[in-house]
């Protein structure tokens, strides 16, 4: 019974959403409320599947699909070179402390993701506080153009994902068995060697992890690169964002969707094989 | 008859677990299964408190056939390894579980069982603040009492330190005794079963091999299998047969020469292996009062024909 | 070298935080400028009738989103973690899984679309507003509660309601006296993650609201959009001044439990 209730739960909210997804990639947009026509539901078979060639053949949104990735996967990176030297520091503090600063460093997050990304307009753009300072110091004569840049955005990203990353590696290493590396030491191997030899291979699961638990939901990101990016910079999130609510091109945002969710199935494949 | 099991068979896939286990405990009895890991012994014990179903078999409790009958309606009771408290229950309520759940349910009930195995005024606490010692005892209350007429005890000792196993395993017996519960148990010390049952069943390969009070299935092994689990016995093979030969009952001053090769002290005797001249390897006891050979001292050794057990 | 790390990526967490609220107290009616100390802003967030109705909303749809991803994935840890084998359950598995991975705006755009479909097809929802929100956010925060459940439930064993069961309780009596209470801090964890969760979202809510129903975090965004305003840096402090302390009594008693 209960386990028929749970089947209904995921039925409804998780798997009929994306078929509906799926169906809407192959329906045309239509004058109207709602916006959509589908011929799958209407029993006129699968349609011309005009989303599907405008998607394909216009290099414009495989161009943004890639870009998405480039930034996932270089954000999730710098996540988890992050993660590993915060993690080991977090674990040399007495364990007292070591809640204390864990706490302190996931306390920014209590402000809210929204107004997180505010305080990096403030820091960041021509009249913020990052340029108040240099011209006030002399260094420079006419502010920086800092905000709305790559480099903002990726700030951004990193400050936004990192607990994803920095939670699964520091619970790794703190399970991780400390006299492998005793032995390690004991045998011969430097820091820097016992580190790549013995501490990351025995975490490599929980670092992947951490990686691909950013890379996901970072390669649809919508909010950071719309608060903090070049305004040209068009990524998958910001694509399907725009086809829904500018163009109210309803099924050409559905299929970007499934195109995103194609091209993320590999790694979220590999995530769930990694939470073995 | 408190328990009767009848040819129960269990493959978990293609690994048999149980293949045809006959075996009667009486009441009041006290009967332990005695095996490796992996001999059956605690899928049996899973099995009679109705975890599992057998492949084939019956089980009978006080006459009553258990087929189909979940756990919480049998009327034995089971006494976990890990002991299994509920640690969000106190132990007073711990214990007073399973009372009420047969609405037999006071307050006063459960503190005579505290009292019983020695907590008189531990029911306020967690299972967590007590003693590893004092949890088996929590448990073993909480087990008994509903005064099931069968308790089925799964390496009841095993969780405590070397030193507590002595005096916890004779209170166990004091405790079957006062009850005059049927108490199963499963273990895989060969003292343990020797000292407190009043019959042993020795497992091997999901079969029972033999099954016997604990002096006579000491004195006269039927397998070698047995010989060699109950303690170091030598193990002969003459004329095409294979005979066991307790330590004890070889004697110094016999008329096959050997040599010893190392010596341990066991406190009321010394342990000797020997190598026979035709290369033999012979364990000999030897009592701590007499002479006792050194290391690579020439030995003679002998013993009674009656001391070789033919094995099976 | 990882202590240094460590005291920089704690400078990079919080100096937009410590910005943000620091400039609350500005008088400059341009946010992040200084003009000397004042708490106009502070009046006047209390004042922002929008503000607060928004955030009213998002405290209403979160308590509830919590709620009822409690009751689902609750359900969902303890059929993952207890029903061993079935026919569908790699499939079951992969689809409770499947909100923690997947993009918001993929989940958020299907989520609308089913809602869509669903009106046309049914006549349910009508329209889009906080119930649909609601629903959004609870499909997200039960998968969260069901990884909680099942990983609290596949620590603790089947031992305990084995024995519970030898000692003669039901299939009832033993959820409600052994599983349900060995469950409820995971329950009571995931409650609070799942209301976080709502609390911080705006691409669901963006995508399932409607024009009535504007969550905190999407009028913020959406004011964000045209330039920071100085209220925002207010409810920044203000956050700021409720979890610190909230933080500080919670490291103190876990030191003192220890």
């Amino acid at each position: 019974m209960i386990r028929a209730a749970a089947a209904l739960w995921l039925g409804l909210l998780v798997a009929a959403p994306l078929l509906v997804v799926g169906a809407m990639s192959l329906g045309v947009p239509a004058d109207g409320v709602p916006p959509y026509h589908i011929p799958l539901l209407s029993g006129e078979g699968l349609g011309e599947a005009e989303a599907w060639s405008v998607l394909t053949e216009d290099g414009h949104f495989l161009g943004a699909l890639w870009r998405s990735l480039w930034l996932a996967g270089i954000s999730a990176g710098c996540c988890v070179v992050l993660s590993y030297p915060m993690a080991l520091g977090l674990l040399r503090l007495a364990p007292r402390w070591r809640g204390a600063v864990l706490g302190l460093a996931l306390l920014p997050f209590c402000v809210g993701f929204v107004l997180r990304m505010a305080g990096w307009v403030g820091l960041l753009r021509d009249s913020g506080v990052l340029n108040q300072a240099l011209l006030a110091a002399g260094l420079i004569e006419a502010p920086l153009p800092m905000l709305y840049s790559d480099g903002a955005m990726l700030a951004g990203m990193v400050h936004g994902y990192l607990p994803f990353a920095l939670l699964p590696i520091l619970a790794a290493l703190a399970a991780r068995d400390r006299a492998l590396e005793d032995a390690a030491a004991d045998l011969g191997a430097s820091r820097l060697t016992i580190f790549r030899t013995v501490t990351l291979p025995v975490t490599a699961r929980a670092g992947l992890a951490g990686f691909l638990l950013v890379f996901i939901p970072a390669a649809g990101e919508f909010v950071i690169p719309e608060l903090l990016g070049p305004p040209e910079a068009l990524l998958a999130g910001r694509a399907i964002w725009q086809e829904f609510f500018s163009s109210r091109d309803w099924p050409l945002a559905a299929a970007a969707s499934v195109a995103l969710l194609g091209v993320l199935l590999g790694p979220m494949l590999l995530w769930q094989r990694a939470q073995r | 008859m408190s328990l009767k099991v009848e040819a129960l068979a269990k493959r978990f896939g293609d690994v048999p677990a149980l293949e045809g286990v006959s075996l009667e405990v009486g009441r009041g009895e006290f009967v332990s299964l005695l095996g490796r890991s992996g001999s059956g012994k605690s899928t049996l014990l899973r099995l009679v408190a109705g975890f599992e179903a057998p492949d084939a078999g019956r089980i009978l409790i006080e006459g009553r056939d258990m087929a189909g009958l979940p756990p919480q309606a049998r009327p034995c009771a089971m006494m976990f390894q890990s002991y299994a408290l509920f640690p969000h229950l106190s132990v007073h309520e711990n214990v007073a579980y399973g009372l009420r759940r047969a609405g037999q349910y006071s307050a006063a009930r459960v503190e005579e069982w505290l009292a019983l195995v020695g907590l008189a005024g531990f029911g306020a606490r967690r299972p967590a603040q007590l003693s590893g010692g004092q949890q088996q005892r929590v448990a073993l209350a909480r087990a008994l009492a509903r005064k099931p007429p069968l308790l089925l005890l799964d390496e009841p000792l095993a969780a405590l330190d070397a030193g507590l196993r002595a005096a916890t395993g004779a209170e166990l017996r004091r405790l079957q005794r006062e009850t005059g519960t049927s108490f199963v148990m499963v273990t895989h010390d060969q003292a343990e079963a020797l000292a407190l049952s009043d019959r042993i069943a020795l497992l091997e390969g999901g079969r029972v091999v033999q099954i016997g009070p604990p002096d006579a299935v000491h004195a006269r092994p039927a397998t070698r299998f047995v010989a060699e689990f109950l303690g170091a016995a030598n193990i002969l093979e003459e004329a095409g047969a294979s005979f066991a030969l307790r330590p004890e009952q070889i004697q110094l001053g016999g008329d096959i020469p050997a040599r010893v090769l190392t010596r341990q002290f066991r406190g009321e005797a010394w342990m000797l292996e020997c190598e026979a001249a035709d290369g033999r390897r012979l364990r000999v006891s030897v009592p701590a009062q007499g002479e006792v050979p050194a290391e690579g001292d020439a030995v003679a050794l002998g013993w009674p024909a009656s001391a070789l057990v033919p094995l099976a | 070298m990882t202590r240094f790390v460590l005291v920089l990526a704690l400078l990079f967490l919080w100096a937009p935080v410590v910005l943000l609220a620091g400039f609350a107290f500005s008088d400059a009616r341009q946010p992040f400028l200084w003009g000397g100390f004042s708490l106009r802003w502070f009046h006047a967030l209390a004042g922002n009738a929008r503000l607060l109705e928004a955030a009213g909303l998002s405290l209403l749809i979160a308590a509830g989103a919590a709620t009822l991803a409690v009751l689902a994935g609750g359900a969902l840890g303890w059929v993952l973690a207890r029903q061993g084998r079935f026919t569908g359950r790699p499939l079951f598995g992969a689809l409770a899984a499947a909100p923690l991975v997947l993009p918001e705006v993929v989940s958020g755009l299907s989520l609308l679309l089913l809602f869509v479909v669903l009106e046309h097809l049914t006549g349910w929802p009508r329209g889009r507003g906080a119930g649909t929100v609601l629903l959004a956010h609870a499909s997200l925060g039960a998968a969260y509660v069901a990884v909680l459940v099942q990983a609290r439930l596949a620590a603790l064993g089947r031992v305990l309601e084995e024995a519970a069961a030898d000692l003669g309780a039901g299939p009832f009596t033993l959820f409600r006296t052994i599983t349900l209470p060995l469950m409820l801090p995971s329950l009571a964890a995931g409650w609070g993650l799942a209301a976080l969760l709502s609390l911080d979202d705006v691409v669901l809510a963006s995508f399932t609201g409607g024009p009535g129903a504007t969550t905190l975090p999407v009028l913020l965004f959406s004011q964000l959009r045209m330039g920071p305003t100085p209220e925002a840096n207010a409810l920044a402090a203000l956050l700021l001044a409720v979890a610190l302390p909230l933080g500080a009594v919670f490291w103190w008693w876990k030191g003192r439990s220890r």
